[in-house]
């Protein structure tokens, strides 16, 4: 699942995009913003040379990452420990 | 600035703002809105994006009560898209910081963002998202319209109509004076949309692909129907270029009008090629003589039935006939086509079945007719009254055998007698002609000779059964030919069977309005070719070029070829031959 940083309130994940059939779609694409929305830290997702707003849910679908596509999520704020791994869940498609 | 290519199918260049249709309507062409205004948009986009999102949570409640949560889902993910505060607030950014109408501003960062889609269009998702977007588009545009959809027919002001395809419904409703030109993604030379285009005289390119995505209503927007070319966005050097050339054209085709109007169509050695317009409107009448024509060999009736919530009455009919024999004059002819509706000609008239699974194998034109005799009566009815003004003809179109011709004549005389019954004035000889358009009619051209005045071979139909393939289908467009030998024996055998029964042939498809077909058929035996009336002058000067021996050469080296590749390089060659400066 990748290495895992922490410094103060900033957390930054490498994440390999699961198997749902055609990567960050619209549903992984909808629940992931709206996850982000509820927490205070900002989200922001990385695939190749492509940047997102979590909160985005346009953004992350501009990504186009598709299965097995390497994602680098970084959160910064208060609660960055707390939402890391829901939102990792989604990506890695364990509710999909 | 994007060049795109097409298929030329009506010359001339035109520059305008663009109207882009697709197959809920129309996008409409306002761009801007004036500075002071853009608060007030930005709060129609914001209304009409609370209003997309109370829909969409409704119509997730209904499909999830209907087909289940998982199509449920799917739906709310989309609709996610609503609450998406960083895609709204781009979208409200571009109305306040360039003053876009709120439809544009959506339709502009829509545009945007399928853009960035279709470059990673080799990917399956990207392909899926496509479609999730416009659906996005469609409805907040859908709100922000409200109910003022604009209907083609409330265009005020001129524009360039770009479009997938144009069905025949929706040509029939834009007015040629508010339309500078068309373009479309689909459809080949002889598509509906080329013919429109034809008829009113206005630059067309077609086939060209999908391109509507690079582009927004109002957007300027350039036609080039000499090279098939059309230009987004084009750049001021562009533009300045094209109006140049643009002004030019329109002294240039005056005066070849002019030349065409004073000459009789006659080749180099006397002999006589009557030269008709095809026409589909009364309007077209005028247009048609200006240009040098000898009378209508084609008058399309179908506009009178198109787009009409009830049958067109007999008055209706016959006020059009009389129209247009009393502008041609009454020593000049003017063949009217009887209905010739079905295939994909929509049509709110009673009694027509719209739904087949083959309609060009169907229940179209004459068979429908012969299925629906008030229908029939009504219009055979009014063209005999309308007969005392001029030269009628009338001509029955799609007949495949000898027994719907002899149903027909039977019906005509039916009607006569009842006019005669009720002394109602009408011409008693008026001349009957049957179009050949089937392989079949081609194959029985002797028996059907017996039957009539004169025979219409109709290109058109005739390549597209002969061949089998559709003619607005791009996949089978190279089939779609002319110039295929098939085509050309059973048109030999047609003109044929017309000389040994004194029966008269005209050639009424787009084959005879194409310069390089006038000796090919002349040739054949061919006396009368009826074209769009823009093309009388070339095709009258083509005519006046050439010899009949030639002509006969032509014909009887074409009918040993064995492909329509090789008929259309011995053609082409031909035409450079006896007109260097001829556009084939």
């Amino acid at each position: 699942m990748g290495a895992t940083a922490v410094s103060g309130t900033s957390v930054r994940r490498t994440v390999i995009m699961g198997n749902a059939p055609d990567g960050l779609h619209m549903r992984p694409a909808m629940a992931f913003a709206k996850l982000a929305r509820g927490f205070r830290c900002t989200v922001t997702l990385r695939h190749d040379d492509r940047v997102a707003d979590g909160r985005s849910q346009n953004d992350l679908l501009m990504l186009i990452a598709l299965p097995g596509a390497e994602l680098e999520l970084s959160l910064d704020g208060e609660d960055a420990d707390i939402a890391v791994e829901p939102l990792v869940a989604i990506l890695i498609g364990s509710d999909d | 600035m994007h060049v795109r290519r097409g298929i030329a199918v009506c010359p001339g260049i035109a520059i305008g703002p663009a109207l882009v249709l697709d197959t809920e309507g129309v996008r409409i062409p306002i761009q801007t809105v004036p500075h002071e205004q853009t608060p007030a948009e930005a709060i129609r986009l914001l209304v009409s994006v609370e209003e997309a999102k109370r829909e969409s949570a409704e119509r997730q409640v209904e499909l999830t009560r209907k087909h289940g949560r998982v199509i449920g889902d799917i739906f709310e993910a989309k609709s996610g898209l609503f609450d998406d505060t960083k895609l709204i607030g781009g979208i409200e950014q571009l109305i306040r910081a360039k003053d876009y109408s709120a439809e544009y501003a959506v339709s502009r960062y829509v545009r945007d963002i399928l853009k960035r889609l279709d470059s990673a269009a080799h990917l399956p998702q990207a392909a899926r998202l496509r479609g999730d977007y416009i659906d996005f588009e469609r409805h907040l545009l859908e709100l922000l319209r409200g109910d003022r959809r604009e209907p083609l027919a409330a265009l005020d002001e001129p524009v360039i109509v770009l479009a997938n395809d144009l069905t025949p419904s929706e040509t029939a409703e834009l007015d040629p004076k508010l339309v500078f030109a068309l373009a479309t993604e689909s459809g080949g030379a002889t598509s509906h949309t080329a013919i429109l285009a034809g008829a009113l005289e206005i630059p067309a390119v077609v086939g060209i692909g999908r391109f509507l995505t690079d582009v927004s209503g109002g957007d300027r927007v350039i036609v080039d129907g000499n090279n098939g070319l059309v230009i987004l966005d084009p750049d001021d050097a562009t533009v300045e270029r094209y109006e140049k050339a643009r002004r030019l054209e329109r002294s240039k085709s005056g005066e070849h009008r002019v030349q065409s109007r004073n000459v009789p169509g006659v080749t180099r050695d006397g002999v006589r090629v009557t030269m008709l317009g095809n026409i589909e409107f009364p309007a077209e009448a005028r247009p048609c003589l200006d240009r040098g024509a000898e009378g209508v060999g084609l008058y399309r009736t179908e506009f009178l039935y198109i787009h009409k919530a009830h049958d067109p009455t007999e008055e209706e009919h016959y006020e059009a006939y009389k129209a247009v024999l009393t502008e041609i004059g009454p020593e000049r002819p003017v063949v009217i086509r009887t209905l010739d509706l079905g295939g994909d000609k929509f049509t709110h008239t009673s009694g027509v079945v719209t739904h087949e699974k083959n309609p060009f194998l169907g229940l179209r034109s004459v068979r429908l007719c012969l299925r629906n005799l008030p229908l029939f009566k009504t219009q055979l009815r009014a063209i005999l009254r309308a007969s005392v003004f001029g030269d009628a003809r009338i001509m029955f179109p799609m007949i495949s055998t000898v027994m719907e011709l002899r149903q027909c004549k039977g019906i005509l005389r039916e009607v006569q007698e009842d006019l005669e019954e009720a002394r109602i004035p009408f011409k008693p000889d008026v001349q009957i002609g049957t179009m050949i358009e089937v392989p079949a009619a081609a194959m029985m051209a002797d028996v059907l000779a017996k039957q009539v005045n004169f025979f219409s071979i109709g290109t058109n139909d005739l390549v597209q059964y002969t061949l089998a393939a559709d003619r607005n289908n791009e996949a089978v467009a190279d089939l779609y030919s002319a110039a295929d030998p098939a085509v050309l024996r059973l048109i030999d055998r047609v003109t044929k069977a017309a000389a040994a029964a004194g029966v008269a042939v005209n050639v009424c498809g787009e084959m005879s309005g194409e310069p390089m077909f006038a000796a090919l058929l002349i040739g054949m035996g061919v006396r009368q070719l009826s074209v769009t009336p823009r093309k009388i002058p070339d095709i009258k000067r083509v005519v006046r070029s050439v010899a009949l021996p030639d002509c006969q050469k032509v014909a009887a080296e074409c009918l040993a070829l064995e492909t329509a590749n090789e008929v259309t390089r011995y053609l082409r060659d031909h035409l450079r031959r006896v007109l260097p400066d001829a556009n084939d």
